[in-house]
């Protein structure tokens, strides 16, 4: 038997993380997409509330737990090789914090280290688009007028490197050489609200230049798609009429890398399995 | 929390342990506190990184340098000369990617809280007016100066590790006047480790009313770093290049630099657009001649001999 | 003084210990272990060497693994210090070793010396100048002095005294003998007359006077005759054995000869290195392809010179010897019309080296001194064992010997690289004749 993936699902809070596992998880009963489970899930609490909201066509408001908890899939794809879905919750805004504040769960080192895959979830329009001296020349500098500024925000891109740069040490791999393990895939999530027929990774690399050249400098080859899991925005109060007749299953949808759409969203996924892990 | 018994280590300071326990509970030195102590312990489930993103100091570098020492770029310059404003434009660059070719991409940096810091300033905040200086870097009491960091991933495949000294205009004006000065230290640090140093010529300061005392400065502040530099990477950089300065003046600062070192190169950098120039170029031109150091290889000398025998002298010097 | 090298080495990287013993002493006994390491495996030295002299070394070079799991044995958590593996620690570490091991075997000394002086020119050493300058300096004083003695001339000769001890004065035993001279007087008594005792003379003398004195004087010449006789005997002098001193002084003065004649021979053997080295420069003549050098294309002309070279001098030979090659190959003709005679990249001269029926003999000595290529090692691993004789790709070559693959050497560069590789590769190869000398 090959060895098995572990695929781990990174993102912020408010990337669409749960909407993508309850959307995953519903294609997954109702077995409409390529992949099959391979065993019980061993923690569905942060899925469940979401994939009622979504039957009645509602967005979800996800409750961060409070403590790190993680949910892990069994899963096979038709060739019958096998992969477990790692779908960490720290909580709201514990990423963020985990970079700021510089602390860890322990549990998470674990999951890096063994860890064959990485997906980081990616929500570009929510990122912010600083002006700088440079895309907003200056007329007049405004005089030598010196202020200490001792609290700002850390760009969204910095932010984001610093994560990975984070998670890259706790699984002790070093960058002296191009990475081939783990492979990572950047998945741009709300592609809906982006409104572009850009490819997604010409898109990533226009938006976080640096953070784009971050990837492509430690990563053999990675992969960006795009992907929409819903299809369109909910609200979290007024049912969506399509979504309650239809069912969420029919909606949702991803961007392969030469910009063909897909209906499976799970395909971001059997592709890692496809490969060798 | 409490501060680690063991002099060098700073893992109170929002890091991990200097010989690198990832978890504190297993270091030998941190159990040394933890017994007598009361005050709050680190969660023993999180985990800490060894560096805190800020610019780094003497020991912190070692987190980098253990691997090789990094290309290191000191920028020797009087005060508000325009030195933290250039690393904050760099940084800015590199954040839209202006910075770099597909030759050497951007791979990694361990410092960078402390470049947000440096570029913050440059930045237009949303109900703020415009973007301003970077605030003075101050002389604080740390000896070294504070170090940023930048790798880039080379065509062949291996990293470039590059340090960016920012340091206070202070330590080189003491260490002008006297090389041995208890609080040039810093500067002292920057001169005997610098692969490439960037000598700033502030055309303001230059320009302005009191013209005669910066020329002077400057005089002072090249000599020591051309002689400090000894045949390393050196550049002129004229920074606020969109003021005017005397042709006389140009000539006596390019005496000052060339009279010692020949071919010198000279860059010209300004955050303002000066006629058809954008302001990113100068500061791409400069960038890129600091990517391209390159430290030679070394042709060591045969060794001294004694006696008159001509054939253990034979091809020495 | 052991850790001199290690804690300079470390300073000029900027690596900042000042103040930490503790993990100083992780870092020194690391060294120790590794000196020891190679102690044992001299031939080790090479590679040593060339991982220590290049801050570009792959961190997962063999020997820099090596050196991390010595040092992971001292210092458990030592990769989770660094944002990468902490190779610039480790090669500072290597220096350190290579240096102790060196100070006590000759054979490390001559490895690394030459092999320092390739391996430096081709990295990003500038920084480290002054600490390689140094330990170079240091061993390469200790290899000139042991090749002092190997290409000394007969006006250098100090001959030892001759070691003979001449044994203690023979004294011959001489007692003074006496005439017995009771025995004489019975005697006499007895010649005197009939009244004498034993024998005595028959005749009186008054009597027959003419038949007594007869008588008396046949008596009388007996008994003196015998009693000077007895005296003389008594006198007969102890036979005294010279032997033993002769032997000794014969064995003294044949080693006493043996002696001069060894350093009379070396010395005439240095100064025969001498003469032959001149010989062999003016003459540009290669004795083992039998062919002027003159003759060949200029690249192949200066590998054969480094072959040839190296199998005229010994293991320990000064340091001048490869100036001397560099000379030599200087001497040259360059063709005008070739563009690519004063500089040609190395890779395709380490590929036509591995290929062209030429270097044959040159492949079969490297293949005979080294193995095949793991790692960081000497062009001989590559060139002497070009199992798959493809070109090797740019970072590999890079890997493997350290030079970048686009970088150029001239013919003489070229060939004391050679030479120096093929001088360290004999000093420490244990299953090679150390030296061949004529």
């Amino acid at each position: 038997m090959p060895a098995q993936h572990s695929i781990l699902l990174v993102g912020e809070s408010n990337v669409g993380k749960t909407h993508y596992g309850a959307q995953f998880l519903k294609r997954l009963m109702v077995e409409s997409c390529a992949l099959k489970r391979n065993g019980a899930a061993t923690n569905l609490e942060a899925f469940t509330t979401a994939l009622s909201s979504l039957a009645d066509g509602k967005a979800t408001d996800h409750t961060p737990a409070s403590t790190y908890v993680e949910s892990v899939w069994p899963i096979k794809d038709e060739a019958g090789r096998t992969a477990e879905l790692v779908w960490p919750d720290y909580g709201g805004e514990q990423v963020r914090n985990l970079v700021k504040q510089r602390r860890i769960p322990a549990a998470w080192r674990e999951r890096v280290l063994a860890a064959t895959d990485w997906v980081v979830l990616l929500r570009l329009h929510s990122l912010r688009a600083e002006d700088d001296l440079f895309s907003r020349p200056l007329q007049v500098f405004t005089g030598p007028e010196i202020k200490e500024v001792t609290e700002y925000e850390p760009s969204d891109q910095a932010r984001t490197i610093e994560l990975l740069q984070m998670l890259l040490y706790l699984a002790q791999l070093n960058l002296d050489r191009k990475l081939r393990k783990p492979r990572l895939t950047v998945l741009l999530s709300c592609w809906d609200e982006l409104e572009t027929s850009e490819l997604p990774e010409k898109l990533l690399a226009a938006t976080l230049p640096m953070f784009w050249s971050f990837v492509r400098s430690n990563w053999e080859s990675p992969t960006v798609m795009g992907l929409s899991a819903l299809e369109k925005a909910l609200s979290r109060t007024e049912s969506n009429e399509e979504y309650a007749i239809r069912g969420p299953e029919e909606f949702g949808y991803v961007i392969l890398p030469d910009g063909k759409k897909d209906k499976d969203i799970t395909l971001p996924i059997q592709r890692l399995m496809a490969q060798p892990a | 929390m409490d501060r680690c018994p063991h002099p060098k280590c700073s893992a109170d300071d929002n890091i991990t342990c200097w010989q690198g326990h990832i978890k504190l509970a297993y270091c030998p030195e941190w159990r040394k506190v933890v017994q007598t102590s009361t005050t709050a312990q680190p969660n023993p489930d999180e985990l800490a990184v060894p560096w805190s993103g800020s610019a780094l100091g003497e020991s912190d570098l070692n987190f980098i340098s253990g691997k090789g020492k990094p290309v290191t770029v000191g920028i020797v310059g009087p005060e508000s000369s325009g030195k933290t404003t250039v690393l904050a434009a760099f940084y800015l660059l590199l954040g839209r990617g202006n910075l770099t070719s597909e030759d050497s991409l951007f791979s990694n940096s361990y410092t960078l809280a402390g470049w947000e810091a440096v570029a913050n300033n440059l930045r237009w905040k949303p109900g703020q007016q415009a973007p301003h200086f970077p605030p003075h870097t101050t002389s604080r009491a740390a000896r070294a100066p504070g170090m940023l960091h930048l790798a880039f991933r080379r065509q062949d495949g291996g990293l470039r590790d590059l340090l960016f000294a920012d340091a206070p205009g202070e330590w080189f004006q003491k260490w002008s006047i006297n090389q041995q000065s208890s609080e040039a230290e810093g500067a002292r640090w920057i001169a005997k480790h610098a692969d490439v140093t960037l000598l700033i010529a502030d055309r303001q300061a230059l320009a302005g009313p009191a013209k005669g005392t910066a020329r002077n400065e400057f005089q002072l502040l090249a000599q020591r770093a051309v002689a400090g530099s000894q045949g390393r990477r050196l550049a002129l950089v004229w920074t606020k290049g969109d003021v005017e300065v005397a042709p006389a003046m140009e000539a006596q600062i390019r005496k000052a630099v060339g009279s010692a070192a020949p071919d010198v190169p000279e860059f010209t950098v300004s955050v303002f657009k000066r006629g058809q120039v954008e302001a990113a170029e100068g500061f791409q031109k400069l960038f890129s001649w600091i990517l391209e150091t390159r430290r030679p290889g070394v042709q060591l000398p045969t060794s001294e001999v004694a006696g008159h025998d001509l054939l253990f002298r034979y091809g020495r010097r | 003084m052991s850790s001199e090298y290690l804690m300079r080495f470390l300073e000029i990287g900027a690596i900042d210990l000042k103040g930490d013993d503790t993990k100083l002493e992780k870092l020194r006994a690391t060294a120790k272990g590794l000196s020891t390491v190679l102690k044992k495996a001299p031939a080790k030295t090479v590679c040593f060497t060339m991982a220590a002299a290049d801050p570009g070394i792959a961190s997962d070079d063999p020997t820099i693994q090596a050196a991390m799991t010595v040092l992971r044995m001292q210092w458990e958590t030592v990769s989770n210090a660094y944002a990468r593996p902490p190779v610039a620690i480790l090669r500072a570490i290597l220096l350190d070793a290579i240096v102790l091991a060196a100070r006590s075997d000759d054979a490390i000394s001559v490895a690394f010396v030459n092999t320092a002086r390739n391996a430096l020119a081709q990295a990003e050493t500038s920084d480290e100048e002054a600490v390689w300058r140094e330990a170079v300096g240091e061993i390469e004083a200790k290899v000139d002095a042991r090749a002092e003695e190997e290409w000394a001339t007969p006006e250098m000769i100090e001959v030892e005294a001759l070691q003979y001890s001449p044994p203690a004065a023979v004294t011959a035993s001489f007692k003074p003998t006496k005439v017995e001279r009771s025995s004489l007087n019975t005697q006499m008594h007895a010649a005197a007359g009939p009244w004498g005792g034993t024998n005595p003379n028959q005749y009186q003398p008054n009597h027959n006077p003419q038949q007594w004195s007869a008588e008396f004087a046949s008596k009388m010449s007996v008994a003196v005759a015998q009693a000077i006789d007895s005296a003389v005997e008594g006198l007969a002098p102890t036979p005294i054995d010279l032997s033993k001193p002769l032997t000794a002084l014969a064995n003294a003065v044949a080693l006493h000869v043996d002696n001069v004649l060894a350093s009379f021979s070396t010395a005439t053997a240095g100064l025969q290195r001498r003469t032959n080295l001149l010989w062999w420069k003016e003459a540009l003549y290669s004795t083992s392809a039998q062919e002027s050098y003159l003759d060949l294309p200029l690249y192949e002309a200066a590998s054969l010179m480094a072959l040839d070279l190296h199998e005229q001098v010994p293991t320990y030979s000064p340091a001048s010897v490869s100036s001397f090659l560099k000379e030599a190959i200087r001497c040259l003709p360059v063709d005008p019309a070739d563009a690519n005679s004063d500089k040609r990249e190395v890779a395709v001269l380490v590929q036509e080296s591995r290929t062209t029926a030429f270097m044959q003999p040159f492949r079969n000595l490297a293949a005979q001194y080294v193995q095949a290529a793991e790692g960081r090692g000497p062009l001989l691993s590559v060139i002497g064992h070009p199992q798959n004789p493809g070109t090797i790709d740019a970072g590999q070559f890079r890997a493997l010997v350290g030079i970048d693959a686009t970088a150029r050497m001239t013919p003489a560069e070229w060939g004391t690289y050679l030479f120096r590789e093929l001088q360290s590769a004999r000093a420490t190869n244990a299953g090679v004749k150390r030296s061949k000398r004529k």
